[in-house]
């Protein structure tokens, strides 16, 4: 069954000089223009309700936290939402954003759909997890802008810098959090491995050892004044942080080559 | 002409499966294929079962072969995005890039194959299918979505090979004819066209050769006509008879003619009935243009009018029931 009007069939198809056509090869598509496709496909896959409603309930959910902290005790309750909101909301937001960017498939798979045209599969994916990173960065940032908001009061103290410190901090945890969910997206038949990921983030993430500071969530805790893996100082975490970010996300892109 | 002679499309003992079982079990596999193919239209008749579906993917570079190898002018499309810029397919599940609209996917594909992006409309309205320029990718039906694939596919720049799966059927493209025109012009250019389909007319249609896929192996190659397909040593003709007026001959009398015949191995027949299509005549044999001129002789010689003869063509049931035998007797 076909939905072309038949009229715009015969109008098209008996215009002279509309033949099909082979144009001569063109040289392939950069590095770079191969990198902003696949920025382009991530953004196109987050345009929706899928992503939408995400956002959403991550705001909303930060918010209710806040709200919970502030009524079990004004004191300290913009640390403990802050706390809350990026060992849970932050790594569950961004693993979701990273799903949806590779299309609930194997990241090497969704690479395929740009890739097929004559474009290396590795930028493909690296400009899919910039997008994904991106994005993860934003709406991490606005869920913990609103949980700080939902938290403070008068006993708390100025927010300003509360705000300014929640969202670079969220917003480095985020890329962290988006490369590595994209290399656990490169694991398994329908991308499995970022839920292994987010399994090895959860059990190993908040070790004060080595573990620690190979994972994003430890030098989140340190960056929030928690705990610091390995003694670092917190530069050094928001270092390491931006660091894992670029790392895991060219060994994703790496894992999804020709 | 040395780059029309030799070989575009290699299959080098390929070992390869689907996902697209249940639970992404293997509906096909292929056991080791040899297949090396120069320009021409070149057909595997088979159905998914058969590994056609495993065929399709490995050969466009969509996945990696599980042994062996696939290589496009020397090259494994799977690892090189420079032969993948020169081969169009058409994948049983589209997969097309995710857009707002049916037009600005267009663009991110020529974009992608480094081809200006204003001339969209030169890939899609050659088909018929201007009239999707602007709805959204997601509400093409899987036959619109595949007509789009195909029309990105048939308009590859320079290309090398195009590997479609099943092109003229679930497609929505109105006027085929453009299609078949198409497929049968770009050999001429130096390409290889792999047309993978489980109908032997479609097979028929297309084709300078045609291979039969069973079971994960090529068991046999025919030519184009499809005479092979069922019997290795020949094939079957069918002639329309024209209603016969009262107390004149009919088809009993050219059916007895033809019994006679040295060059029919078979004969059936079917009478119509009031109202019914005219009266046919099947003959078997191996010779199928002697069994033409047989029917010819006969039907003067019983004096039928014959109004046509033509090939028929197989299902392809009949097509494995027969591969299945020569293997079986390949094996004794």
């Amino acid at each position: 069954m076909t939905s072309v009007p038949p009229e715009a069939l015969h109008e098209r198809i008996t215009q002279p000089g509309r033949g099909p056509v082979s144009m001569p090869a063109s040289r392939p598509a950069r590095p770079l223009t191969a990198f902003v496709l696949g920025v382009r496909l991530g953004r196109r896959q987050l345009v929706g309700r899928a992503a939408a409603r995400m956002a959403v309930v991550a705001v909303a959910l930060g918010i209710t936290e806040a709200l919970i902290e502030r009524w079990a005790g004004k004191a300290g309750a913009v640390d403990r939402a802050l706390d809350g909101t990026f060992h849970l909301l932050v790594p569950l937001l961004t693993l979701g954003i990273v799903s949806q960017v590779c299309g609930r498939t194997n990241l090497r798979d969704m690479t395929w759909r740009a890739a097929r045209f004559g474009i290396a599969r590795r930028d493909v994916a690296l400009g899919l997890l910039a997008s994904a990173a991106l994005a993860a960065a934003l709406l991490s940032a606005l869920t913990a802008v609103a949980a700080v908001l939902a938290a403070s009061s008068a006993a708390t103290g100025p927010m300003g810098r509360d705000v300014f410190q929640s969202v670079w901090i969220a917003a480095v945890t985020a890329s962290a959090y988006a490369g590595w969910f994209g290399l656990g997206s490169t694991f398994f038949a329908r991308g499995g491995g970022r839920w292994v990921a987010l399994l090895i983030d959860f059990v190993l993430g908040s070790s004060t050892g080595l573990a620690g500071v190979l994972l994003p969530r430890a030098n989140a805790t340190n960056l929030l004044g928690g705990a610091a893996p390995l003694g670092l100082g917190q530069p050094a975490s928001a270092g390491v942080l931006v660091f894992l970010a670029l790392f895991f996300g060219v060994l994703a892109a790496v894992r999804c080559r020709d | 002409m040395t780059q029309a002679l030799s070989p575009v499309l290699v299959l080098d003992r390929l070992h390869a499966r689907d996902f697209d079982g249940p639970k992404r079990r293997a509906r096909g596999r292929l056991h080791g294929i040899d297949l090396s193919l120069t320009a021409g239209v070149h057909v595997v008749l088979g159905a998914p079962e058969d590994g056609t579906l495993a065929l399709t993917e490995t050969v466009s570079g969509a996945r990696r072969p599980l042994r062996g190898r696939v290589l496009v002018r020397g090259r494994e499309p799977s690892r090189s995005s420079a032969i993948r810029a020169r081969i169009g397919a058409l994948t049983p599940m589209p997969e097309l890039p995710p857009a707002a609209t049916v037009a600005e996917l267009v663009r991110i594909a020529l974009r992608a194959r480094g081809e200006r992006d204003d001339r969209f409309d030169a890939i899609l309205d050659p088909y018929g299918l201007s009239g999707l320029h602007a709805r959204a990718p997601a509400s093409l039906s899987h036959a619109e979505a595949r007509a789009v694939e195909l029309a990105l596919a048939l308009s590859t720049p320079a290309p090398v090979l195009l590997v479609l799966h099943e092109p003229l059927a679930e497609v929505a493209i109105a006027h085929l004819g453009v299609v078949r025109e198409r497929i049968a012009e770009l050999p001429r250019m130096g390409t290889c066209v792999l047309v993978v389909t489980s109908s032997p007319a479609d097979a028929r249609a297309l084709a300078d050769r045609i291979y039969v896929l069973s079971h994960g192996v090529l068991v046999r190659a025919a030519e184009g006509n499809g005479s092979g397909l069922v019997s290795a040593h020949g094939g079957e003709l069918c002639a329309w008879l024209r209603d016969p007026e009262a107390g004149s001959p009919g088809v009993r009398e050219l059916a007895a003619a033809l019994a006679d015949r040295r060059e029919i191995a078979a004969v059936s027949w079917d009478e119509g009935q009031a109202g019914a299509p005219a009266a046919t005549v099947r003959v078997r044999g191996a010779d199928l243009d002697a069994c033409a001129v047989a029917l010819a002789d006969a039907a003067v010689q019983a004096g039928v009018i014959v109004d046509a003869i033509a090939c028929t063509v197989p299902a392809l049931t009949q097509v494995r029931a027969a591969s299945d035998l020569a293997m079986r007797s390949l094996r004794k």
